[in-house]
């Protein structure tokens, strides 16, 4: 504090000095600094929307991984297209899955595991689920697969909602030559990430001169591991699968139309309902009864039919049995004629689901008459119906009445709801009556959906002269829209058909697809460490983040995520663009984050990128 | 607002400085201010850190306490199920209530016996880790049974997290007596690495049941 | 310079010439503290952005402790080199600084984490954080930076001008948001370097500032006689503006789901420049009235040239009675 009397009398000189302020070129260097603030503002990296669709066509191809039985080290690889996201239905080719010439599949139940591109679009694919052959059709070398388990426990329930991405649909017909084709795909053998390919549409192949082009030759290059993948038009929807590369007429690939390739998806999609009452889904069923003459090592029937030769010794019945629990009791009765044949019981050991068969048989030759098993478990029966050996009664004058169509059945085996006209339905039912049959005769039901043949299946008549009887035809989510036809046929002659439509729904014909939402949870900072453990809460509307924070409960939360590790999260429901919602993110060591009214962009795609970044306290 | 200004910069027209009383003055003012302002500050404290939801588990049990900010869930098999959604970890720790109806008298000796068995059934690389006697809600015997297990908290998101050993006590006792017995399972339950951070929320839900060291 | 007999220390009061000293050097260090923090921001967003990816663990915190020390030491600097005039013992301030850093790290941030645990409830809602953060955080922080300046410093000597109040609280304020930069670095495992520079730089400029406001009524109070509620009110005043000035920097800065943290610094500076120009102007003006005042004094006592005490009060104004 002490100054000698020299430096006080300075005081009150204000002098500019070396000390004074910056001086002029300090000024200087600050105003570069300031300019150079500017610049690094001004450049900012390009926004990447107009990729985005092709984002969405790359998360829709996953990887099919396929085991080789009896081959432990040995897998057979390729590409599939996310068809449904819901079912879980992927579409490939048949020569990923199996040997189109033997047309064997090369494990025993058509298992393959999937794996799934992260939502960054980086990174090798990720195991994530084991998926099961529902259809397939050697001939055309398609496979249809749908997703039974995760990967990680074969024997654990789906979540909800799988999380994948399901491709948007073009139409292979509008494509021209030169249009842009993209083959997206799987191309290494060992250990890869997604990989895309640009392309030219080179030409059409039509190979049995029907006037329709069953190929699409591109440039593009497909490698082994594409087959099955996804080829995309310019706005990335799918056209068609790389199926073969051929090498020898220079780099000319080929591509199974796509259009082809959906009807046989959509064929493979409905199914023959099973005539019997709606059940109860936990309780134990068997399904696919099918009656033939002989097995394979592997289980599968040979030679089924609903009628045998006379002197056919052996007669099985495979099926597919679900939710038997083990301990159960479960019993088998064959009738000839009405009279009890064989019977056996067993304590079930034999897992919740899978597929057996059991069998009749006696040295000489079965006698000739009409079969009939009967499966029960635990005293409950599950299954009653025949299948006739040797010549049936003789052919009688048996018809139809009229068939009646309707949206569902009453207990009693009423319909309910019927109509000509259905939107919107998993399942569509037909009441017909039969009229002076017989027991024995041989009938059969033919599906149609605009003109072409879709489900179909044959029976043994076994209810008396006239019953009332019911059959349906149902989708695994929806049932397409067109026309469709049911023709009955008694031994082989055609004796009564009948028509509905199924049509849009008119009131979601607006509504965009819900979209999966994903994103990443980041620490502020140029670093943007991801955020682990953050839980991200989308609130029901109309319920705002003052009101959620007041009294958390969980009937205000309409979907929710947690952030892994790296800060990925995605939420557990899927949300419809335009909606709004509030938003509200957790943490202990981060501030809270709440959002009211945080619109979904109407445009949004799936995968929807939601990235947040929260501030440490 | 001049007359504030004024206030301001001219308190003291004397430029004498404050004597020692005054001083004194001054300092216990600003400490009372202070204090007030802390005592303040602590109510809403407590208000916000003691803030509890509660849920009945029965007619004559005491009511379950647990933090207001801990999200309420339904799940399937439980009666009652909260998770703190501000928990560090990607599974965020909880509180659930099962209950089994209609159990014999002996339940409660029963389940020190397989109880850990039956845990075991529905977890993943389940390990016991102690069972202990405690006093329970009204001084009835309880049992304290410790365990861990791995858990795939992400799964049902289809997220790609770890998976998360957790670490979980279940307090088991029985509610009535008869042939309406009850055991009654509550459980705590949080990520592993996470558990000291928990511990005295947990403990606080189980002081709410009344529920003491010891067996009776 | 003055030979002052010291009989006991409340009695003992500067000529009151010396206490109303103008001390230009401190705004100006102040402003060019401003100007210097904003640098020390460009730098570590704009400069070196990448040099924090580079560096992990020990090196990083170590880094992030040395940043942590900046603010405050690039105060001290301009005021150094600006405070030509009977310059203020650096010693004393360096003293002041860490004592309030001692006071903070071994006494303020326990009570707060561990007492009052604020962490649990202080961000449940906006009503806690706005009330807890001025009912707790800001009362202590005040309280802190009240009982450094009056007991380490305020019978001291070399605290000798109204202004001195506001040098040295400014200093123990810079003392605590160093110690709470140094928190947040190691709490966290060092710190992402371009946030991490921005969140200092808001806690110094505040921390000093509303400082400065407590410091401004501790050396009005040091050298005249006060109303009652005076010295008390400035407290609370600063403990208002801690509270207030965090929560709204965290509605600025929290914006939907991004991190608006340049907002939140341009918040920080323009309420740091108006709180300090606001402080550095009610200086003056009562360093004017002290000076009027004196000057009537002298006017009317003819005499010495220096006044050693009024012996009576001016006519003007009607004296202060005393509660």
């Amino acid at each position: 504090m002490t100054r000698s009397p020299s430096t006080l009398s300075r005081d009150g000189s204000r002098r500019a000095g070396p000390n004074r302020g910056l001086g002029a070129r300090g000024w200087l260097v600050l105003a570069a600094l300031l300019l150079g603030l500017g610049v690094a503002f001004a450049a900012r990296p390009a926004d990447a929307i107009e990729r985005k669709p092709l984002n969405t066509a790359i998360l829709a191809t996953v990887r099919v991984i396929v085991p080789v039985a009896d081959e432990p080290d040995a897998y057979s690889t390729g590409s599939g297209t996310v068809l449904d996201d819901q079912a879980g239905l992927i579409l490939t080719n048949y020569h990923v899955m199996g040997d189109v010439e033997n047309q064997t599949p090369y494990n025993r139940e058509g298992l393959a595991a999937i794996a799934v591109t992260p939502p960054d679009l980086r990174g090798n694919a990720v195991l994530r689920y084991w998926a099961r052959m529902v259809k397939e059709d050697p001939a055309l070398d398609l496979a249809l697969l749908q997703i039974v388990a995760p990967f990680e426990d074969a024997e654990a329930p789906l979540p909800q909602d799988l999380g994948l991405v399901p491709v948007p649909i073009g139409d292979s017909q509008a494509l021209q030559f030169g249009d842009e084709l993209n083959i997206i795909g799987f191309p290494g053998v060992g250990g890869s990430s997604v990989t895309f390919t640009a392309g030219l549409v080179a030409g059409f192949a039509d190979e049995d001169n029907d006037g329709y082009a069953e190929w699409i030759k591109t440039d593009a290059e497909i490698n082994r591991g594409n087959s099955g993948g996804l080829a995309a038009n310019a706005a990335g929807e799918f056209v068609g699968i790389p199926t073969q590369a051929r090498t020898d007429i220079g780099a000319i690939n080929l591509i199974r139309d796509g259009n082809l390739a959906l009807e046989f998806a959509r064929d493979a999609s409905m199914d023959e309902g099973s005539a019997q009452m709606p059940q109860d889904p936990d309780a134990p069923f068997v399904a696919q009864v099918t009656f033939a003459k002989a097995v394979d090592a592997a289980g599968n029937p040979q030679g089924a039919g609903v009628r045998f030769p006379s002197g056919t010794d052996v007669l099985y019945a495979v099926f597919d049995y679900g939710n038997f629990r083990e301990g159960d009791s479960f019993e088998y009765i064959w009738r000839q004629d009405g009279f009890q044949l064989y019977r056996d019981k067993v304590v079930w050991r034999f897992g919740r689901e899978g597929s057996t068969w059991v069998n009749v048989f006696k040295d000489g030759g079965l006698d000739d008459g009409y079969y009939e098993l009967e499966m029960r478990l635990d005293g409950e029966r599950l299954f009653q119906d025949g299948v006739v050996i040797g010549e049936a009664a003789p052919p009688g004058t048996g018809t139809f009445g009229p068939i009646t169509f309707a949206a569902g059945v009453s207990d009693d085996g009423q319909p309910l709801d019927p109509g000509t006209v259905f939107s919107g339905v998993k399942e569509v039912f037909a009441f017909f009556t039969g009229e002076k049959m017989t027991n024995g005769a041989v009938w059969s039901r033919k599906w149609y959906l605009d003109d072409e043949l879709v489900a179909e299946k044959e029976a043994v008549w076994n209810g008396g002269e006239s019953e009332e009887m019911w059959v349906s035809i149902v989708a695994k989510e929806r049932l397409p829209e067109g026309r469709y036809r049911l023709e009955l046929f008694v031994e082989g002659e055609l004796v009564q058909s009948g028509s509905f439509d199924v049509v849009a729904p008119g009131e979601v014909s607006q509504e965009p697809e819900p979209v999966l939402v994903v994103g990443r949870i980041v620490e502020a900072g140029r670093r943007r460490r991801g955020v682990e453990g953050a839980t991200v809460f989308f609130l029901n509307p109309g319920v705002t983040v003052d009101e959620f924070l007041d009294d958390p409960r969980e009937e205000g939360v309409y979907a929710s995520g947690i952030s892994d590790e790296e800060g990925y999260y995605q939420l557990d429901r899927k949300l419809v663009p335009g909606s709004s919602f509030s938003v509200v993110v957790f943490h202990k060591q981060y501030k809270l984050i709440g959002v009211d009214d945080f619109q979904i962009d109407p445009e949004a795609l799936s995968p929807h990128e939601v990235n947040i970044t929260m501030e440490r306290r | 607002m001049s007359a504030l200004l004024d206030a301001l910069r001219r308190p003291s027209i004397t430029n004498e400085p404050p004597t020692a009383k005054e001083q004194w003055r001054n300092d216990m003012a600003v400490l009372l201010v202070a204090l007030v302002a802390l005592l303040l500050g602590w109510s809403i404290r407590n208000a916000v850190v003691d803030a509890r939801s509660q849920f009945s588990l029965g007619p004559d049990l005491p009511a379950l306490e647990y933090p207001r900010s801990w999200l309420q869930q339904g799940k399937e098999g439980l009666i009652f199920q909260a998770i703190d959604p501000a928990s560090a970890s990607t599974f965020d720790a909880r509180l659930s209530v099962a209950v089994q109806e209609g159990v014999e008298e002996q339940a409660l000796e029963m389940a020190e016996m397989t109880w850990p068995l039956q845990r075991s059934k529905e977890f993943q690389w389940f390990r016991h880790l102690s069972t202990r006697p405690v006093t329970g809600p009204d001084d009835r015997p309880a049992l304290l049974v410790e365990y861990a297990y791995v858990a795939d908290p992400t799964r049902a998101s289809g997220g790609n997290g770890l998976p998360v050993v957790v670490r979980a006590q279940d307090l088991l006792f029985l509610a009535s007596e008869g042939p309406d017995a009850r055991l009654v399972a509550v459980t705590v339950a949080a990520d592993a690495g996470e558990w000291d951070e928990h511990a005295d929320q947990f403990q606080a839900i189980f002081q709410s049941l009344g529920v003491k060291e010891g067996a009776q | 310079m003055q030979d002052v007999q010291r009989a006991s220390q409340a009695a003992w009061r500067p000529p009151p010439g010396r206490v109303a000293q103008d001390r230009r050097g401190l705004w100006v260090a102040s402003m060019l503290e401003l100007l210097g923090l904003v640098l020390f921001v460009g730098l570590f967003n704009f400069l070196l952005p990448n040099l924090g990816q580079r560096l992990d663990g020990l090196p990083l915190i170590l880094l992030g402790l040395a940043m942590s020390l900046v603010p405050a030491a690039l105060w001290m600097l301009f005021f150094h080199r600006l405070d030509r005039l009977e310059p203020e013992p650096k010693g004393k301030i360096v003293h002041v600084f860490l004592l309030s850093a001692l006071a903070t790290g071994a006494l303020v941030q326990p009570l707060l984490q561990h007492l009052f645990q604020v962490n649990e409830w202080l961000y449940a809602s906006w009503a806690t954080e706005l009330f807890g953060g001025i009912l707790v955080v800001g009362a202590l922080q005040a309280l802190t930076i009240y009982l450094v300046v009056r007991y380490g410093i305020y019978m001291d000597p070399e605290f000798d001008e109204r202004v001195d109040g506001v040098i040295y609280a400014t200093a123990a304020g810079l003392g605590l948001a160093t110690v709470l930069n140094f928190e947040y670095v190691v709490a966290h495992g060092g710190v992402d370097l371009d946030v991490g520079s921005i969140r200092m730089v808001i806690n110094a400029l505040a921390y000093a500032s509303f400082a400065g406001v407590l410091g401004y009524f501790l050396g009005q109070t040091r050298f005249e006689h006060t109303p009652p509620a005076y010295l008390p009110g400035g407290f609370a005043l600063s403990a208002v503006l801690i509270g207030l000035f965090f929560f709204l920097e965290d509605r600025i800065t929290s914006a939907g789901f991004q991190v608006n943290s340049w907002s939140g610094l341009v918040f920080a500076l323009v309420v740091a420049g108006i709180t300090l120009s606001l402080v550095f102007w009610l200086v003056q003006r009562a360093n004017e009235e002290t000076l009027r005042l004196l000057r009537d004094a002298s006017a009317a006592v003819p005499g010495p040239g220096e006044a050693v005490a009024p012996q009576e009060s001016p006519a003007q104004n009607p004296p202060e009675v005393d509660p």
